[in-house]
């Protein structure tokens, strides 16, 4: 007999479409993890007389590129890159030579300046390459999103879990506290609370975790409530095993099962509210690449299509492959299916 | 029958001699007055000559506002009036355009500035009424002065703290008596501008409370509809008493004022081009720009014109707050001011389309010159001691710079002033790492973000690491008001007739008084002595020295890192609308506009 786990994850790659998707999101994270060797405004190497320097990784200051400056050098200044072009020191540029922040100072073209062989994807009415601000936002989004998800679960299997094992008033009375608290109005709060916290990754992690966490709570509290009955539990129990360790070792494994399925809508959720958070101004600090941002860019500059239309595109893609691979783990875990694959 | 002659005699010589008295207390009213010399307009003037009096009536004039409103009562500080609602009231006397500072009858027909400035009395047009048929009385302006000094917003309140008390003589004559001492020449015109509200209605009332109840009211248009914070109609008052006064005449063409209530500037824009309003004012040069090519600006539905003005500009800009120890060293403030690089910002973001603010006073006659002349010197030459050199030294010498020069001279004058840059290249000094916080209000964050960032790319690379920080409205003003931002987007406005509201922007007091303008915090001993020169000054040449000296002085303080400013009113309108031809000098009103 096969495991349970290899079926499924063999039913998994039997959908096509899910597994390209799975795919693809793989590709992308990975590329997005790379972004500031893709798109940089600082070379990956600079070769001088003296030495090899890689200034993404080390501090370059200006003097050592012909300023007078002992802060920072910005290679994207026409100053920067005329001396090196006339020193002739060897320069590995990224393959996009901008960075989320970088302006283009050498523009003719008021901003937003559409897509030309500079930019590809044209630049933002600050002169930013959208290109380059969308592979740093992807890598927020979704770093973003899976810490999110990840939290979430966590905190969500722990109540849910304590609700369904020790059940009765625990049971009643958090599941009361649950039925409050999601009925609260997210949107509203989260605004509130993100003007009086100061915003950063992590704050904002926090406040949407208050909310986020309670999507997995039911699936859990149920599938505790049904284990905890069954046999081979009770049979733990009079052997003297203590509760958590029950609900560690022997109830939390099949519970698993039910919230993994969960885990890709959740990730697609926690992507879209930052970007509405982003979106109304109240989510990362200003400057961060955002997908948010980016759309409130193409609102803001409707006869700048190519801001609005960029936002949409990857959004979609996005939040497609995420729901077509919630779609396939679902379907693999799903024992109707199973035995129909069986 | 002697005795009754005589008595009547006495009584005839009683009654002249207590008729001499009321006589001599008579005041020698004036239809009109001007700040500076003598009105432009002569008694029995038929209209000002930048309107049309033959333009047509009739028509709604469409207009989209932002936000929402819940209260009709603009004068207080609590609640948001709506928009247009300054057409439903009028004041003792009004203002021509025309002119720096001049005063003309509307429902007082008479002014009369005592002797040595002691007070000013105003004589009620007999005619006057509220729109419910009520006779406007001096009791009536007695009431709006109270309640506007102990209840209305507390721009009153400073203006109005020189008036001492309050007489009223009889039902049309009132008298406004002043400090001893007080040599502000402002303040009878200001009292001339006040609002006048009814007794009756308001003293039932609590003027503090925010209600939608339509007041009863002295201005040309009522409100006829509404539907709150949505929308708005005004209509014309058919009881209008003052229709065909001369300073109203070619004014009040529409029949009625409507505006409706957007949320967003975007979707204003895309509802204006599809002809759902008439008339909206672009400030923003980005949006001009991209709108010449709009397929109904050519096609000749939609119409563009930029009308010039020569008002003061004002200061915009970014904002030193003094209180904050990191921005008490005034090099530190001047290094900031070099880093900001407004041509690349101009010719990028804004399309060429603006000038930069060179003084607190640009785009007019009160921008001090170049070097301070024989009359300024005297006014700082009694501080020299106290001020630095370079108050004497020419203003706006271009110095042919570019912008990496400008950061290597920023650092020079950090480095001055103590800073270091230590080994991550971040500014340092006693272990502290130069780092600052922008405030920004949600509802401007979208216009400031793009001037804002570029400025925080500039700082960084001198080490300095500034961030911005976005709140929403309530709390911006809450900050503002108790000074708990380290800089901050400003703007002073400013008119041709500076006076009172300076000590607002810039004064001690004002620097401590929380909800004050002073924002930077600025506090010194010359800038008062130089705001009482400026409120007290007898004429407009002694007027325009002392505005010059003060703005050498402040612009010497680098409180502000200047922005820039537009010497036009960009307007868009459907080609339905038309305008008298003439400009007056502070610049369009669409009150003179009609409908074809």
């Amino acid at each position: 007999m096969r495991l349970l786990s290899e079926k499924r994850t063999e039913a998994f790659k039997k959908n096509k479409k899910a597994r390209f998707s799975l795919y693809l999101f793989l590709f992308v994270f990975v590329l997005s993890l790379l972004a500031p060797l893709l798109a940089n405004d600082k070379p990956l190497i600079l070769i001088d007389e003296k030495r090899v320097y890689f200034p993404v990784f080390e501090f370059i200051s200006d003097e050592m590129v012909g300023g007078k400056l002992p802060t920072k050098a910005d290679f994207s200044d026409p100053f920067t890159q005329e001396y090196i072009a006339k020193n002739n020191l060897f320069v590995l540029n990224a393959p996009i030579k901008y960075s989320y922040d970088t302006v283009d100072y050498t523009s003719l073209e008021p901003y937003p300046a559409r897509p030309s062989k500079k930019h590809l994807l044209g630049t933002d009415d600050q002169g930013r390459d959208v290109l380059a601000r969308l592979i740093y936002a992807l890598r927020v989004s979704l770093l973003f999103g899976i810490a999110l998800a990840f939290f979430s679960a966590v905190l969500g299997i722990f109540v849910g879990a304590l609700q369904g094992y020790f059940g009765g008033k625990v049971d009643l009375i958090i599941g009361r506290v649950l039925e409050i608290w999601s009925s609260l109005p997210q949107l509203f709060i989260l605004i509130i609370i993100s003007s009086l916290i100061k915003p950063s990754f992590f704050s904002l992690l926090f406040i949407l975790l208050l909310f986020s966490w309670t999507q997995l709570t039911g699936v859990v509290r149920a599938e505790f409530l049904k284990t905890r009955g069954l046999d081979y539990v009770k049979a733990a129990k009079t052997l003297g095993v203590g509760d958590f360790m029950i609900m560690w070792r022997h109830i939390l494994p099949n519970a698993l099962v039910a919230t993994i399925t969960y885990i890709p809508f959740m990730l697609s959720a926690a992507i879209v509210s930052l970007s509405a958070l982003d979106f109304l101004g109240f989510g990362l600090p200003v400057g961060t690449p955002g997908l948010g941002e980016l759309i409130r860019q193409g609102k803001d500059n409707l006869s700048a299509p190519w801001l609005g239309l960029t936002a949409f595109f990857v959004m979609t893609f996005l939040l497609s492959l995420l729901i077509f691979i919630g779609e396939g783990v679902r379907d693999a875990f799903d024992p109707h299916q199973e035995n129909k694959n069986a | 029958m002697i005795l009754p002659v005589i008595s009547k005699i006495v009584l005839f010589l009683f009654l002249v001699f207590f008729s001499f008295i009321s006589w001599a207390e008579n005041y020698s009213f004036k239809s009109a007055v001007s700040m500076y010399g003598e009105p432009k307009y002569k008694n029995g003037f038929l209209a000002f000559d930048y309107v049309n009096v033959s333009a047509p009536d009739g028509g709604t004039l469409k207009q989209a506002s932002f936000g929402s409103y819940d209260s009709f009562n603009p004068f207080s500080v609590n609640g948001i009036s709506p928009a247009g609602i300054g057409l439903t009231h009028d004041s003792l006397m009004k203002q021509s355009a025309d002119e720096s500072f001049s005063l003309y009858g509307l429902i007082a027909d008479g002014i009369a500035i005592l002797p040595k400035n002691q007070g000013v009395a105003f004589h009620i047009n007999p005619k006057a009424t509220f729109n419910d048929g009520s006779s406007i009385t001096a009791d009536d302006v007695a009431f709006s002065f109270e309640i506007l000094k102990t209840k209305g917003a507390p721009t009153y309140r400073y203006y109005y703290r020189d008036v001492e008390r309050v007489e009223v003589k009889d039902a049309n004559t009132i008298v406004f008596y002043f400090y001893k001492d007080i040599e502000n020449r402002e303040l009878p015109f200001i009292l001339g501008e006040l609002p006048v509200l009814s007794k009756k209605w308001w003293q039932e009332r609590d003027f503090d409370k925010t209600s939608l109840d339509i007041p009863v009211s002295s201005g040309p248009y009522i409100i006829e509809t509404f539907n709150a914070g949505r929308s708005i109609t005004y209509q014309k008052n058919p009881s209008y008493w003052a229709k065909n006064l001369n300073v109203n005449k070619g004014f009040y063409h529409f029949d009625k004022f409507h505006f409706d209530y957007y949320r967003d500037t975007t979707i204003a824009l895309e509802a204006f081009k599809a002809g759902e309003f008439d008339v909206r004012l672009e400030n923003e040069a980005k949006k001009w720009a991209n709108f010449q090519q709009e397929k109904n600006v050519l096609n000749g539905r939609i119409k563009l014109k930029s009308f010039e003005y020569h008002l003061p500009s004002g200061m915009q800009g970014f904002v030193f707050n003094l209180r904050k120890p990191l921005f008490q060293d005034k090099n530190v403030r001047k290094a900031l001011s070099l880093a900001f690089d407004f041509d690349w910002m101009n010719q990028n973001l804004f399309h060429g389309l603006y000038a930069r603010t060179t003084s607190f006073f640009d785009n007019s006659y009160l921008k001090a010159p170049v070097l301070p002349d024989e009359k300024e010197l005297k006014l700082l030459l009694p501080f020299k001691s106290q001020l630095d050199k370079s108050v004497f030294e020419p203003l706006y010498q271009k110095d042919g710079r570019n912008a990496r020069e400008r950061l290597y001279q920023s650092m020079e004058l950090l480095k001055e002033s103590g800073w270091q840059v230590n080994d991550k290249g971040l500014l340092e000094k006693d272990g502290e790492l130069f780092t600052f916080e922008i405030l920004i209000d949600t509802a401007s964050a979208a216009a400031w973000e793009r001037i804002t960032l570029p400025f925080v790319g500039k700082l960084k690379r001198l080490g300095i690491q500034a961030t911005i920080r976005i709140v929403d409205l309530l709390q911006y003003k809450n900050r503002l008001d108790t000074f708990e931002y380290d800089m901050i987007v400003s703007v002073w406005g400013q008119s041709l007739s500076p006076g009172n509201e300076q000590r607002y922007f810039w004064s001690s007091s004002a620097a401590d008084s929380h909800g004050s303008m002073n924002y930077s915090g600025i506090k010194s001993p010359i800038i008062d002595s130089l705001i009482e020169t400026i409120i007290q000054s007898g004429s407009e040449d002694e007027l325009i020295t002392a505005v010059h000296a003060l703005d050498r002085v402040l612009l010497n303080e680098h409180i502000v890192i200047p922005h820039w400013y537009t010497p036009y009113h960009r307007y868009m309108y459907q080609n339905t609308i038309a305008m008298p031809t003439d400009v007056p000098l502070k610049g369009v009103s669409i009150l003179t506009w009609w409908k074809i």
